[in-house]
């Protein structure tokens, strides 16, 4: 059935280190939307974006995860992300020795199960940066090793380009950017939007990045469980008077 | 006649029983012969890139010196690849005169169970700089050992090392600087994998001698654990005589943790090709550094060889 | 500016307190050389068992055998032919405070210990020369079954089967050379046994003391904590100054039983003529914990490295060690731990100062078996130079035998900041006093760790260390 939902959270307890932090959270994207996840620092959005992603740290401890019809509670990481879903990593590891270019191909490939043509990869590799404004020897280089914040997150965002997962989860990939870097990354994601429909899942606790693109559903997030359900005007409510002003409601 | 002889004594000793204060080779000195001894000498300003092969000429227990002076503000790359079927020595043995800027690029590869002895001696005058890239691809045995003097004020000297060792091969490699002069700076990296049952001996001394007030030096080791039966010593020394220095090591050995493992499989990769990627990842990284296509296909072809299954290599 | 921070010249440490001789009027000395006849003049005047007779000269046998070590501080001043190995005092075993010579009681006054025992501590045997003088057990901790009492009696009292089944079984003579000097002239020293499930909260203590000139101690330890049961000792060596090389080689053996724990705390401030070449080592069984806390500040040559054998799975080891080498003193001291059972972990933190000419090395040994799947093991140290007459040297070595282990270790060796210095002293600080606040912090690793008491007696050695003029 083509209309049923990309992701399925239902009723879904998450503990990290014997500690529950997500106390049944129901979360549904569709397809070719933009949800975001707002609320206080330290609420449990990014748990909830480990937990999609499957990070062996978060255990699922009830609920469960179905995405694309298919219940992925129990698959392991790289599973769910040749399935096509993506996180947008807060703090990208760096990996000395393996080069931008050569993760992202490995990564294509194991997706596709083929050997890529070099020349055709190249190609639309050094295109797909041209848009995020990257440097082209930065594909050349060790991955985020020795990158700066901004250039980590493009680096995040030129994945998540090149890959076309079905949904792409950005955690925080707004914060700690100056005006310009994330002029580019919200560019980067309506592209991606734009060019591939894929669902995307916003965590954030700012609204900078949002600024560039239509909001079609926004939860927030208090204490590890969903608060309210809105769409973008709850954005706006959000931006003016705080988190705050919700409980009054 | 073969007999044992010891190679690659660190500056200090510790417990016999861990077997890292030398190395034994069987080697046959009585049969050992000069196959070469050259000398070659740069001069002030840059100076074309020299690239030596040391083969083993088809002898066993060869041994093969150069000799390299650098002459007050040299600039020289030096090429070597050592590759050879039967036991080699090899010796380079560097002079960098006031200001001089040395690198040297070099690629350790002996055939399948042949073995490899490789000794780096240099000194470095005032304001000297060696930059040392080395790799070392086990395919038999490679013993390797560096000993690098900063002897003039505001020498210095940046070493990487990267290795990848597979099935039984044994790599064993000692360096170590001395910091006399004042001002001096060392910084070692050495990065590796070894995979089945290969065994690897890393001993970095740093040596800060009395006057070398204002010196720095630093050294660290990441090394990939990869093979079940695999075995890894390191052994990471800081010597100091001299109160105004700073001096620091790091090790981390192990297998590949957790977030590394987690950000691959975020991006679709498993254990396995992530591991295959990771192998390869330093050797791969320093063939880039090299910045020499000649130096990084022939230190890439290695690579490809030394992966290669044993039934695609028979 | 260059003539404002001229270095802060340390006098020798003030150690009279320490340092005054009580008159040698012993019952007895033995011959300074060391034959199968002495060894056995020395078993039969402690009336050995059978079986001990014969280990002292098995042991004395593979000390002939064995050679010094080739590696470590030079123990060239070090004449073990000449050193009488044993030396009894002028008093039988006391366990009431009162019946304790009045000498033997001076220094001990002088070295506050009764005091620290009426305090906080369960149990003092204080071990004067070779016997042990003054023991005493609260009667509470016996009543939970808790044996504390000095290794002779253990040898043939109760506990004599006990004793021989672990009696250097973890430290065996063949170790190395002093361990089979030990096992030949041993003498003296504790006997801990605590039963499964005890959790003593007050820790047990005993204190250490060589007097007679010349003389050797080999005091053993021998310490068992069964299953699920929690104890901590408190080690604390003084000596007074002779110029004749003074020669320690005891011997701890502790055996940490299934969820067992055990925290063994050592203060050492030997005299700085002594040969410290102390062997200790803990055998830790399924999800047990050694923790050692260290303090080395006294001798002239200290060789020690407490080591931890974490045989089962889940158990773990935590060290945590300073060293402070001043003036005429090479120590080498640091940690061994090697790795057999899954998951265990171990964890070394440690301080070296070096001053006025002393040496302090930093050495250890990581080893993790092909059965250790899941090991964990993490080092760090660093190392402080005061001068640059003085020496540290870091020598740690890792030896991996498994895939499946995490293995970190780090390491830092510098000065004091000037501008920590200059800080302090914008606030109105001395400078010597800033340096020796500064030293002190950067020691806290241990402080922090051990009783308030010997907290404020290391604080006050550091700071007798760093005491002097502004030159």
């Amino acid at each position: 059935m083509k209309n049923e939902a990309l992701l399925e959270v239902k009723s879904l307890h998450v503990s990290a280190g014997g500690k529950e932090i997500l106390h049944g959270v129901d979360l549904t994207v569709g397809r070719d939307e933009t949800h975001v996840l707002m609320g206080p620092n330290g609420t449990g959005k990014s748990t909830l974006g480990y937990a999609v992603t499957g990070n062996p740290v978060y255990t699922v401890t009830s609920g469960s995860i179905v995405f694309d019809g298919e219940d992925i509670t129990d698959l392991p990481v790289n599973e769910r992300a040749r399935r096509g879903i993506f996180l947008s990593f807060q703090n990208p590891l760096e990996v000395p020795g393996v080069t931008l270019s050569a993760f992202i191909r490995s990564a294509l490939e194991q997706k596709t199960g083929d050997r890529l043509r070099l020349w055709d990869f190249k190609k639309r590799l050094k295109e797909t940066m041209k848009l995020l404004s990257m440097d082209e020897s930065y594909a050349e280089r060790d991955l985020n090793v020795g990158f700066s914040g901004g250039e980590k997150k493009k680096a995040e965002i030129l994945q998540m380009l090149m890959l076309e997962p079905k949904l792409a989860i950005l955690d925080e990939t707004d914060s700690g950017l100056d005006v310009d870097a994330v002029r580019t990354v919200s560019e980067g994601v309506r592209l991606f939007r734009e060019r591939t429909h894929g669902s995307l899942l916003i965590i954030t606790h700012s609204t900078r990045i949002l600024e560039a693109l239509h909001v079609d559903a926004a939860h927030v997030m208090e204490n590890g469980v969903i608060v309210k359900n809105g769409g973008a005007e709850l954005v706006e409510a959000i931006n003016e008077k705080g988190f705050g002003s919700l409980k009054t409601e | 006649m073969e007999k044992t002889i010891y190679v690659n004594r660190p500056a200090s000793r510790t417990w016999n029983r861990l077997g890292v204060n030398e190395a034994a080779v069987r080697w046959d000195t009585d049969a050992e012969a000069l196959l070469s001894s050259e000398r070659f000498t740069a001069v002030s300003g840059e100076n074309a890139p020299l690239r030596i092969e040391a083969a083993d000429g088809g002898a066993a227990y060869g041994r093969r010196v150069y000799t390299v002076t650098a002459e007050a503000g040299a600039e020289l790359t030096v090429f070597e690849v050592c590759a050879a079927a039967q036991p080699l020595a090899a010796e380079l043995r560097l002079t960098a005169a006031e200001g001089a800027h040395l690198r040297v690029v070099q690629l350790l590869n002996p055939a399948q169970g042949a073995l490899l002895r490789h000794e780096l001696s240099a000194q470095l005058a005032e304001h000297a700089k060696l930059d040392l890239i080395s790799l070392q691809l086990g395919d038999g045995g490679i013993y390797a050992d560096h000993k690098i003097v900063l002897a003039g004020d505001g020498a210095a000297l940046r070493a990487d090392l990267g290795y990848l060792a597979r099935r039984s091969d044994t790599l064993d490699i000692d360096l170590t600087v001395e910091q006399l002069g004042k001002s001096t700076a060392s910084e070692i990296h050495a990065s590796g994998a070894l995979m089945e049952r290969a065994k690897k001996v890393f001993r970095g001394t740093i040596d800060f001698k009395r006057g070398s007030a204002g010196s720095v030096g630093s050294e660290n080791e990441t090394v990939l654990l990869l093979g079940e039966d695999a075995e890894n010593k390191t052994v990471p020394v800081i010597l100091c005589a001299e109160e105004n220095v700073e001096g620091s090591h790091g090790a981390t050995i192990g297998e590949l943790d957790a977030d590394t493992l987690f950000y691959f499989a975020s991006r679709g990769i498993d254990r396995a090709a992530a591991e295959a990627i990771l192998a390869r990842a330093a050797v791969e990284r320093l063939a880039r550094m090299a910045g020499d296509e000649v130096f990084s296909a022939r230190a890439l072809g290695a690579l490809a060889q030394v992966l290669c299954t044993k039934e695609e290599r028979e | 500016m260059a003539e404002n921070r001229e270095k802060t010249y340390v006098a020798d440490v003030d150690r009279s307190i320490y340092d005054i001789r009580d008159a040698e009027h012993d019952a007895y000395r033995m011959e300074s050389g060391l034959t199968p006849e002495i060894v056995d003049k020395l078993s039969k005047e402690k009336d050995d068992p059978v079986w001990m007779q014969q280990f002292r000269l098995q042991s004395l046998q593979i000390y002939n055998e064995l050679r010094l070590p080739d590696w470590g501080p030079s123990l060239e001043g070090l004449d073990i032919d000449h050193i009488a190995t044993y030396v009894r005092p002028n008093t039988k075993m006391q366990n009431d405070w009162a019946n304790v010579p009045q000498d033997i009681k001076d220094t001990f006054e002088r070295l506050g210990i009764p005091q620290a025992e009426r305090k906080s501590l369960a149990g003092v045997g204080a071990q004067y020369d070779s016997e042990l003088v003054y023991h005493n057990v609260r009667d509470e901790v016996a009543a939970e079954g808790v044996v504390y009492t000095d290794m002779e009696s253990a040898l043939k009292g109760e506990y004599a089967d006990m004793v021989r089944k672990y009696f250097m079984k973890l430290v065996t003579p063949r170790d190395h050379k002093f361990a089979a000097l030990h096992g030949a002239v041993w003498s003296g020293g504790s006997f801990v046994y605590v039963p499964k499930g005890v959790h003593l909260s007050i820790p047990l203590q005993s204190y250490f003391r060589l007097n007679a000139k010349g003389a050797g101690q080999f005091e053993h330890t021998l310490i068992i904590v069964d299953e699920g049961a929690s104890l901590h000792f408190i080690e604390g060596c003084s000596a007074p100054k002779y110029n004749v090389a003074n020669l320690h080689a005891g011997c701890v053996e502790l055996y940490v039983k299934r969820n067992a724990k055990l925290r063994y705390s050592t203060i050492e401030n030997w005299s700085k003529n002594m040969y410290n070449l102390n062997t200790k080592r803990a055998l830790v069984e399924e999800g047990g914990t050694i923790e050692w806390v260290s303090g080395s500040f006294g001798s002239h040559v200290g060789c020690l490295y407490p080591m931890s054998i974490l045989k089962g799975d889940d158990s773990r080891m935590e060290f945590t060690g300073v060293t402070f080498a001043g003036a005429g003193q090479d120590l080498d001291t640091g940690a061994k731990v090697v790795h057999v059972g899954k998951n265990t972990s171990s964890y070394m933190n440690t301080r070296s100062i070096s001053k006025s000419g002393g040496v302090s090395t930093f050495r250890s040994s990581v080893v993790v078996e092909k059965s250790a799947k899941g090991a964990k093991s993490a080092v760090s140290c660093q190392s402080l130079m005061l001068d640059s007459e003085s020496r540290s040297d870091t020598i740690p070595a890792m030896d991996i035998k498994t895939r499946d282990a995490a293995v970190g270790h780090e390491a830092k060796i510098g000065a004091i900041s000037n501008d920590a210095v200059f800080y302090l002293m914008s606030r109105g600080m001395s400078e010597e006093d800033a340096r020796a606040l500064i030293v002190s912090g950067f020691a806290d690793n241990v402080s922090k760790e051990l009783p308030l008491e010997y907290a404020v007696e290391m604080n006050n050695l550091i700071r007798l260390e760093m005491k002097g003029s502004i030159g």
